[in-house]
């Protein structure tokens, strides 16, 4: 599993029938420092509980379906499976939840036009 | 899973026979502005896609869970087609 920053949505009205009436949420993934760690990814949000600006924890793999309610299988390589409220490592706290600086600058790091 | 735009086919006479009948497409990545990357994929179209359109595909051993996959030697196949990308409040990228 990976950690990630919810930056943004897509919306997409043709889609896979198994993926529908869960979000896709826009994911700039970070390490456990939060620093930026590549390319954001789409990720999808089974419970729909994550929004904007919160720090999840996902899992980048086929089992990502395992996310899904009931015993589907769908299409999907990422999903998210907690929301975080803080991480602590050698008793230093290294990600707290609603960090907003840390939100502009990974934004910033993007460069968008 | 990652978002690319279509910018061709592949045409292949000779394939495994497992794809026969499956569109081959190839799409570039990109940003979340909808400007171009330089990494292309080659992906399996699952759900109907056109030229131009950006899409999301998915990629490894979860391509295969759809109904035009299922079993087929494949590893990137076509799920959504994306209507608009919203980043922070903003909407960055808009289908025409």
């Amino acid at each position: 599993m990976e950690f990630g920053i919810v930056i943004g949505t897509i919306v997409a009205t043709i889609k896979d029938p198994s993926i529908k009436g869960c979000s896709l949420l826009v994911v700039q993934p970070i390490d456990q420092l939060g620093e930026k760690a590549g390319n954001p990814i789409v990720v999808l949000d089974p419970d729909n509980n994550a929004g904007f600006g919160d720090i999840i924890v996902f899992v980048h793999s086929p089992d990502a379906s395992m996310a899904l309610p009931g015993d589907i299988w769908a299409p999907i390589d990422a999903a998210v499976v907690a929301i975080v409220d803080h991480v602590d490592i050698n008793q230093t706290l290294t990600l707290t939840a609603g960090e907003q600086w840390r939100l502009e600058k990974l934004l910033a790091q993007l460069q968008l036009q | 899973m990652q978002l690319i735009q279509i910018v061709g086919n592949v045409v292949s006479t000779h394939k495994d026979p497992k794809l026969a009948g499956l569109k081959l497409l190839i799409g570039q990545e990109i940003r979340l502005d909808g400007t171009m990357t330089d990494t292309y994929h080659v992906a399996i179209d699952t759900i109907g896609v056109g030229q131009g359109e950006v899409v999301m595909i998915v990629r490894g051993s979860s391509a295969r869970i759809t109904e035009t996959t299922d079993k087929k030697p494949v590893d990137a196949a076509i799920i959504a087609v994306v209507d608009e990308i919203e980043v922070a409040g903003k909407i960055t990228w808009k289908k025409n």
